[in-house]
């Protein structure tokens, strides 16, 4: 099997994606992850919470930022992966979701590289869904 | 199988450990989890390897089986740490721990340490969840 050097730089843009949230994709999801709060998947009851409408689940939207990171590191995001985040405003059936990471540090040791990513996901108008940092150890071979 | 009654709120306490739960990631489980998310990369369709988003994912509908939260709760923060690969077939137990409950500023804080071990005993996810709850109305 080749061994493929990648290189990292600090700005280097991670390889974003939009999502569509769809009511549909919330139901499959709280089947999925076995999380059935109403406030995700029943508008009846939704509407009259504070969100005024069903919600999608906060680690359904943090999924799509994680697919980001394992695009970018592969494997070792997988196993070498660390999330520090916040959930900022809850993302909606409907919202076009806009899911972004930047390389910030990179720490060059003997036995592995760390590499620090700022992580954002936005809703079309702009609003913060998910903030926050995202870190990778990635071994050196 | 006896039905295990579920903490409430205000049961909790840093320290408070709620029961472990485990699962068998069978092929199944993690399809429609794939599905769900709109996995397309290889690692998972052709390596059989686990999300680890989905490992937390199990994680959280073990914790939320095991407490009743206020009306009003918002989960607002998230730490996860992926110390393992998860393999398809793999069993995986999970543990949750209160590890802070206090009121600041009329608001109640509460966070809950999550350690998700595979069948070898070996820890494949730790995280922290951090939720918040307003205070309850006065004289409820």
């Amino acid at each position: 099997m080749q061994n493929r050097k990648v290189e990292f730089k600090i700005g280097q843009e991670l390889p974003g994606r939009e999502k569509l949230i769809t009511q549909e994709e919330i139901n499959l999801y709280a089947q999925a992850s076995r999380d059935f709060n109403p406030i995700h998947i029943n508008e009846e009851f939704a509407r009259k919470t504070a969100a005024g409408g069903t919600i999608a689940h906060g680690m359904l939207v943090l999924a799509y930022v994680s697919q980001m990171m394992t695009e970018a590191f592969g494997k070792s995001w997988l196993e070498g992966g660390r999330f520090n985040i916040r959930f900022k405003t809850p993302a909606r059936p409907g919202d076009r979701l806009k899911i972004q990471g930047k390389i910030e540090k990179i720490q060059s040791g003997t036995e592995d590289i760390l590499i620090n990513c700022a992580v954002l996901c936005n809703n079309q108008n702009n609003e913060a869904v998910i903030t926050g940092e995202a870190i990778v150890r990635i071994k050196n071979r | 199988m006896a039905e295990t009654t579920k903490a409430e709120y205000y049961q909790l306490y840093p320290g408070f450990e709620f029961p472990p739960q485990s699962y068998v990631l069978d092929a199944a489980m993690v399809s429609q989890y794939l599905k769900a998310t709109c996995e397309s990369n290889d690692l998972y369709l052709k390596e059989g390897l686990v999300p680890p988003m989905a490992v937390t994912a199990y994680a959280m509908a073990a914790l939320s089986q095991s407490v009743t939260m206020p009306s009003g709760t918002i989960h607002v923060s998230q730490e996860l740490d992926f110390c393992k690969l998860v393999k398809v077939g793999d069993t995986i137990t999970c543990y949750s721990k209160v590890s802070r409950k206090i009121e600041r500023g009329g608001l109640r804080l509460m966070n809950t340490d999550i350690t998700v071990l595979n069948q070898n005993q070996e820890k494949v996810l730790t995280g922290r969840v951090g939720f918040v709850l307003p205070e309850p109305a006065a004289g409820s």
